[in-house]
C-alpha cells in the first residue's frame, strides 16, 4: 500500500488519529501503576490479588522467554562452527549440491544439527522456485552513518569487513558523513577513505548535507542520503538492486569474519529475499570489559531479549545493525528522514509497503558493538539512560502503523491484530514491568493498614511473592550461566575473579530493571503523550 | 521451532489459567478440605518471640517450626499454642482463629526461669533518680552534688552504632557528677529539674547559704556545667525546655513565663504574663492562664492558633485546683488536675475523673498508659495517620494491671507489649495485651519508694538492691531483640521536679 509513514504533514483526519494514538501507550502505561498505587492504598487485598496474578503470569513468561532463550543460544552454537561459504557456494549449485549433503557424514551432533536445519532450508528454498541468484552477482553495501565517531571508533568495525570470508571486493563501504560533523571527525574519514580506497569494490565518503527540507537530525536521513548516492552508483554500474543486500551499521559495530558469508547465505536461501531483512544477534562486547557492571548486564539483556526475539521470525522486528534486500529499502522509499527509531521504522514501513508481506529473517551469527560509556559512571548512568530512552522511542511507530492499519485493506484483521498489540503490548509492558516488579509488588506491604494487617493476605502475598521470586531467581541463573558462556574468548587476561564479578553484577537487576530499563520507556511514553519531540541524540561511544 | 512455541504457549496459557486462582484462593485463606471436599476458610497465627528459635506446640502438638514463623492453612476454631525454650519459661497462649484471618503474636517475651542481675558498682546509694527516655541514670549516695554519681548507658560512638546495629547491651559503672577539685562538691542540693527525654538537668544548690542554679549536660561520656544563677532573679516555680532545644530554658515567677537563652547567657522576662499553668512542646508554649482560657506561642511570645477542641474540656477542668499540662504530639493536650483527673482534647474528653496518678505517652501507637494507685490501664486513641487531630473512635481504659497496692512507677517495654512497673517493694513484669490469660511476673524486691529505671535501649531494669544498696540491673530484653525507637519517638513533655 502507498502510505506517508511520517507524523509530519498530514492532514487534519490523520492528525488527529495520530495525537489519539500517541497518547494511548502512555495512558496505558501510567493508568496500569496509577490504578496499582490507588488500589494498594484504598483496596490492598485487592491490589494483592492483582500483583499476585500479575507475578504469577511475569514467572510463567519468564521460563517460557528462558525456554527460548536456551534453545536460541544453543542455535547460535550450533551454527558457530559453520561454513557459511562453503554453503554459498553449494547454493550455487543446489541439485548436485543437495545430492552431496545425502552422502556426507557428519562427525558430531552439532554438525549433524546445523546440517539438517541447512538440508531442510535447501529443500524449501528448492520447493519454493525463487532460485538466488549466482553468489558472484551479489554486492553487498554498508552504510556506517558517522556524526560525531571518531576514526578510532571506525576503524575496527572497517577492520573486521576486511577480514571477511565473502570476497571483500563485494563489498561497497560507504561513510555517511554529516556535514555538521566537527572537522577532526572529517580529516579522520578522509584518512580512512585512503587507507581502504584499494581493499573494498568500493569505498566511498558521502557528505549528507545539514537541514535539508522535510528532515530532523536523525541517522535516518544520513543514512537515506547515502542509501540513494549509492542507488545512483550502482544504477552507472548496471548492478541490478535485486542482486544487492544493503547493511546499516552503527559506526561502532564489528561483524563476525562469517558475517557477509552468512548474509549471503541467508540473503541466498531466503525465496523472498527481496522482501526480507536479515537480522544478525546484536553483543555489546567491544569494551565489556571496560565498563561498569550495570552496563554490562544491561546490554547482555538486550542480547538476550534479541536472542530470544529470533526464535520467533514471524514477529521479529530489525533492531539496531542489520541487513535488508536492497530493492526493498529503494521500493519503500528508504528509511524515514525524520524518525528516531529508523532500525524498527524501516521494518514497519516495509511491512507496509508490501501489504504484511515483509519479514525479518533470523542469522545466527553476531555482531558485536560498543556499550555506550562515558567519562565517569554517573555520566555512563546518564548516556545509558539516554539511550534506553531513544530505543524506547520506537513507541513513535505504533501511531503511524495504526492509522496505516487503519485504511489499510490488504492486511489481514487478524496480522492488523498481532501486529499492534505486540508493539503496544511490548511497550506497555517495558515500561510498567519493572516499577511492578521492584516497587509496586511490595506497595500494599507498606501502606498497611489495621483491617489489611489483620488478614490472612497480608501473610501469603509476600510468602507467595517469594516463591515466585524464588523460582523467577532460576532464570536469572540460567541468564548468568549464558551471560559468561557469550563472553569473548579471546580475552584471557580477565580472570576467574573478574568473571565471578561479572556474574555477581546480575543483582544489579532490580536496579537496572526500574532506572535504566521501566523509567527510561515510561519517560520516551510520556513525551509522546504530552506531544513531545526527542531529538536524535548520538550515544556516547569511545575507545577506552 | 513454531511448533514448539505454539505447544509451549499453550500448556503456559493451561497452567496459569488453573494455577493462578488456585494462588489466589490459597492467598486468600481457602483450603481444600478433604474431610468436607470443599474449599474451607482458613486462617493464620504468626510468631515471633525474644529470644528466637522456641520450639512451637500447636494443640500440644510439636511443630517443625520454630519461631519466628507463621502456622499457615489452621481451619477456624480455637487453639492453644504453646513455646518452649531451654531456660526459659513455656509461655502459653489460648487463640480463637477466624477465616481470612490473621493472629499476629509478634511480641512474645519470653521469661527466663531465673532473671539475670548484673551488679554496676560496689559504692552503695541512698537513691536512684530516673531520667527517663534519657539513656542516663543519676545515683546519689547523699544530699551534697559530691554525692551525685551518673551512669551513661551508652555513650559517644557506642550510641551512634547502637543507630545501625543492634549491639549487646552493655553497662559501666556510675561515675561521679563532679570532679574532686569543684567549687560545688560540697554544695547541698535542693531540687533537680528534669525534663523527659532531654540529657539535660538543672540543679538548684545551696552553698554557703547562698542559692545558686547549675546548668548541666551530659554527653559523649562527659558532663559540661555552667552557672546560670545570675539569670535568675528570683527563685523558679518551675523550669522547663523543649528536648530538641537545650538552649532555651523557661520558668514561671510570679505567673509570668520568662526566657533564658542560654549560649547567649540572655535573659528575655515576662514573655507571656497571667499564666497558671504552662507547657513546652516542638518550640511553642502552651499555657492555661489564670482567666481559664487556653493559648499556645512562639518563642518570643507571640500568640499562635490554640489547639483543637480545647474549648471542650476547660470548663470541665475545676479551676481552683492545680492544673499540669502536657503536649504528647502536636494538637493534642492533656490537663492533669491535682486530685487525680485526666482531661483530653480528644473523645472522650474526660479520660478519668480522680485518681489518676501518672500517664506516659506512645506515639507510636497512639496509646496513652495511665496509672491509679491499684491499676494500670491503656487508653488507645486510634488517631487516624493522616490527620491526627480526627479520632476513628472514642477511647475507652483497658485495664492491663489491677488489685495492686500501691503502683508507683509504671514504664512501657519492649514496643508497648508490656510494662514494667513497681507496686510497693516489688518490680513486675506484666503483658499490655489482655486478651488472654495475661502473663504477669515478679522480676525483684527493691526499698519501699525507691525508684527504679526501664530503659528499651538496654533491655534492663536498673534499681538499688535493697540488701547492699548496690545499683545493680535485670535484663528484661535479650539483646537482639531490643528495639530501638525511632529518635523522635515518646516525646513528652512530662516534666520532672526531684525533691530531695
Amino acid at each position: 500500500m502507498k502510505f506517508h509513514y511520517s507524523k509530519e504533514n498530514l492532514n487534519n483526519t490523520e492528525q488527529t488519529l495520530q495525537r489519539l494514538f500517541e497518547m494511548i501507550p502512555g495512558i496505558l502505561s501510567w493508568t496500569i501503576l496509577l490504578l496499582l498505587v490507588l488500589l494498594s492504598l484504598l483496596k490492598p487485598i485487592l491490589a494483592m490479588m492483582t500483583i499476585i496474578a500479575f507475578d504469577f503470569y511475569w514467572l510463567l513468561r519468564l521460563i517460557y522467554m528462558t525456554i527460548f532463550l536456551v534453545l536460541s543460544f544453543l542455535r547460535l552454537g550450533i551454527e558457530s562452527k559453520a561454513d557459511w561459504m562453503s554453503r554459498v557456494h553449494g547454493l550455487d549449485h543446489l541439485d548436485p549440491y543437495l545430492k552431496e549433503m545425502g552422502l556426507s557424514s557428519q562427525s558430531s551432533s552439532k554438525d549433524r544439527l546445523s546440517n539438517s536445519i541447512h538440508k531442510k532450508e535447501l529443500l524449501h528454498l528448492k520447493k519454493s522456485g525463487s532460485l538466488p541468484p549466482s553468489h558472484k552477482d551479489i554486492r553487498h553495501l554498508v552504510i556506517l552513518p558517522v556524526a560525531k565517531e571518531s576514526k578510532n571508533v571506525l576503524e575496527p568495525s572497517i577492520e573486521s569487513l576486511k577480514i571477511q570470508s565473502f570476497p571483500v571486493q563485494q563489498i561497497v563501504v560507504v561513510l555517511a558523513l554529516e556535514e555538521r560533523a566537527p572537522e577532526n571527525i572529517k580529516d579522520g574519514l578522509i584518512a580512512l577513505e585512503q587507507k581502504y580506497k584499494n581493499v573494498f569494490m568500493d569505498f566511498l565518503v558521502i557528505i549528507h548535507p545539514s537541514d535539508l527540507p522535510n528532515e530532523t537530525r536523525v541517522k535516518g536521513a544520513n543514512a537515506t542520503w547515502a542509501a540513494k548516492k549509492a542507488a545512483e552508483y550502482f544504477k552507472k554500474r548496471n548492478i541490478p538492486f535485486e542482486n544487492i543486500t544493503v547493511s546499516c551499521f552503527d559506526a561502532d559495530t564489528v561483524v563476525s569474519p562469517d558475517y557477509f558469508a552468512c548474509l549471503t547465505y541467508y540473503f541466498m536461501v531466503t525465496p523472498f529475499r527481496l522482501q526480507a531483512s536479515f537480522q544478525p544477534i546484536p553483543v555489546y562486547q567491544n569494551n565489556i570489559w571496560e565498563v561498569p557492571g550495570f552496563a554490562r548486564v544491561m546490554e547482555t539483556g538486550a542480547s538476550f531479549f534479541q536472542l530470544i526475539e529470533s526464535t520467533n521470525p514471524e514477529q521479529l522486528v530489525t533492531f539496531s545493525s542489520h541487513s535488508m534486500s536492497f530493492k526493498a529499502l529503494v521500493d519503500v522509499d528508504y528509511w524515514p528522514v525524520n524518525m528516531i527509531s529508523d532500525d524498527s521504522a524501516i521494518f514497519w514501513k516495509s511491512v507496509l509497503h508490501y501489504d504484511g508481506r515483509f519479514s525479518v529473517v533470523p542469522m545466527y551469527t553476531t555482531i558485536s558493538m560498543d556499550i555506550t560509556v562515558s567519562n565517569s559512571f554517573w555520566g555512563t548512568i546518564q548516556s545509558i539512560y539516554k539511550q534506553k530512552r531513544r530505543w524506547a522511542w520506537g513507541v513513535e511507530n505504533f501511531p503511524i502503523i495504526m492509522r496505516a492499519f487503519l485504511i489499510s485493506k490488504n492486511i489481514s484483521l487478524l496480522n492488523k491484530i498481532r501486529h499492534g498489540f505486540k508493539l503496544l503490548e511490548g511497550h506497555v509492558s517495558w515500561a510498567t514491568w519493572g516499577f511492578i516488579l521492584t516497587i509496586l509488588s511490595w506497595l500494599p506491604i507498606f501502606l498497611t493498614k489495621k483491617g489489611f494487617i489483620d488478614s490472612v493476605v497480608y501473610y501469603n502475598a509476600p510468602y507467595i511473592s517469594g516463591i515466585i521470586f524464588n523460582l523467577a531467581s532460576v532464570s536469572l541463573i540460567i541468564s548468568i550461566i549464558l551471560s559468561l558462556l557469550l563472553l569473548p574468548k579471546a580475552k584471557i587476561r580477565y580472570s576467574l575473579l573478574k568473571k565471578t564479578l561479572f556474574a555477581l553484577q546480575w543483582l544489579l537487576m532490580p536496579f537496572i530493571l526500574l532506572f535504566l530499563s521501566a523509567l527510561p520507556a515510561l519517560d520516551a511514553q510520556t513525551r509522546m503523550l504530552l506531544g513531545k519531540r526527542m531529538e536524535f541524540w548520538v550515544a556516547n561511544k569511545r575507545k577506552l | 521451532m513454531k511448533i514448539l512455541r505454539r505447544i509451549l504457549f499453550y500448556l503456559f496459557t493451561i497452567i496459569y489459567l488453573i494455577g493462578c486462582p488456585l494462588i489466589i484462593l490459597y492467598v486468600l485463606g481457602r483450603a481444600y478440605s478433604p474431610a468436607t471436599n470443599s474449599l474451607v476458610k482458613t486462617g493464620l497465627v504468626y510468631l515471633s518471640s525474644a529470644p528466637q528459635l522456641a520450639s512451637v506446640y500447636l494443640n500440644n502438638n510439636l511443630t517443625p517450626n520454630k519461631t519466628p514463623t507463621t502456622l499457615r492453612e489452621l481451619p477456624v476454631g480455637e487453639y492453644s499454642i504453646k513455646l518452649i525454650l531451654d531456660g526459659y519459661r513455656p509461655f502459653e497462649k489460648k487463640i480463637t482463629v477466624r477465616g481470612g484471618k490473621a493472629i499476629r503474636l509478634d511480641r512474645i517475651l519470653l521469661l527466663p526461669e531465673e532473671w539475670k542481675k548484673e551488679n554496676l558498682s560496689t559504692l552503695t546509694f541512698e537513691e536512684l533518680i530516673p531520667l527517663e527516655n534519657t539513656p542516663l541514670i543519676l545515683v546519689r549516695k547523699g544530699s551534697l552534688m559530691k554525692d551525685l554519681f551518673i551512669l551513661q548507658l551508652y555513650e559517644g560512638l557506642e550510641q551512634a552504632l547502637r543507630a545501625e546495629s543492634i549491639l549487646p547491651a552493655k553497662d559501666s559503672s556510675p561515675k561521679p557528677l563532679l570532679k574532686n577539685d569543684s567549687p560545688y562538691s560540697s554544695a547541698k542540693i535542693l531540687n533537680i529539674f528534669t525534663v523527659e527525654g532531654s540529657p539535660v538537668l538543672i540543679f538548684q544548690i545551696s552553698a554557703n547559704r547562698q542559692e545558686s542554679f547549675l546548668w548541666m549536660k551530659a554527653e559523649n561520656n562527659d558532663v559540661l556545667f555552667m552557672d546560670i544563677s545570675a539569670l535568675f532573679l528570683q527563685s523558679p516555680q518551675k523550669i522547663l525546655w523543649d528536648p530538641d532545644d537545650e538552649k532555651n530554658i523557661f520558668f514561671l515567677q510570679n505567673n509570668n513565663i520568662s526566657r533564658l537563652n542560654i549560649h547567649d547567657k540572655a535573659l528575655y522576662p515576662k514573655i507571656i504574663t497571667n499564666v497558671r499553668s504552662y507547657t513546652i512542646f516542638s518550640k511553642e508554649i502552651y499555657t492555661l492562664l489564670l482567666d481559664s482560657t487556653f493559648k499556645k506561642w512562639d518563642y518570643k511570645g507571640a500568640k499562635q492558633e490554640p489547639p483543637a477542641n480545647i474549648a471542650s474540656i476547660l470548663p470541665i477542668a475545676k479551676t481552683k485546683d492545680d492544673i499540669a499540662i502536657s503536649v504528647p504530639r502536636r494538637n493534642i493536650v492533656l490537663f492533669s488536675e491535682e486530685n487525680g483527673s485526666l482531661l483530653l482534647n480528644q473523645p472522650p474528653f474526660k479520660i478519668a475523673e480522680h485518681d489518676i496518678k501518672g500517664f506516659k505517652w506512645n506515639d507510636k501507637h497512639q496509646k496513652l498508659l495511665i496509672w491509679t494507685k491499684n491499676k494500670i490501664g491503656s487508653v488507645d486513641l486510634g488517631l487516624t495517620e493522616s490527620d491526627p487531630a480526627v479520632p476513628v473512635k472514642e477511647s475507652s481504659i483497658q485495664w492491663i494491671v489491677t488489685g495492686k497496692k500501691n503502683i508507683n512507677q509504671v514504664f512501657w517495654a519492649y514496643n508497648e507489649s508490656h510494662i514494667v512497673y513497681t507496686d510497693s517493694n516489688v518490680i513486675y513484669l506484666a503483658e499490655t495485651d489482655t486478651s488472654g490469660k495475661s502473663a504477669e511476673a515478679q522480676i525483684a524486691e527493691l526499698k519501699k519508694g525507691k525508684y527504679i529505671y526501664y530503659s528499651d535501649l538496654t533491655g534492663k531494669v536498673y534499681y538499688l538492691e535493697p540488701k547492699t544498696n548496690h545499683l545493680v540491673s535485670i535484663e528484661i530484653l535479650p539483646p537482639h531483640s531490643i528495639v530501638l525507637p525511632p529518635v523522635s519517638d515518646e516525646i513528652n513533655s512530662l516534666e520532672g521536679k526531684q525533691k530531695l
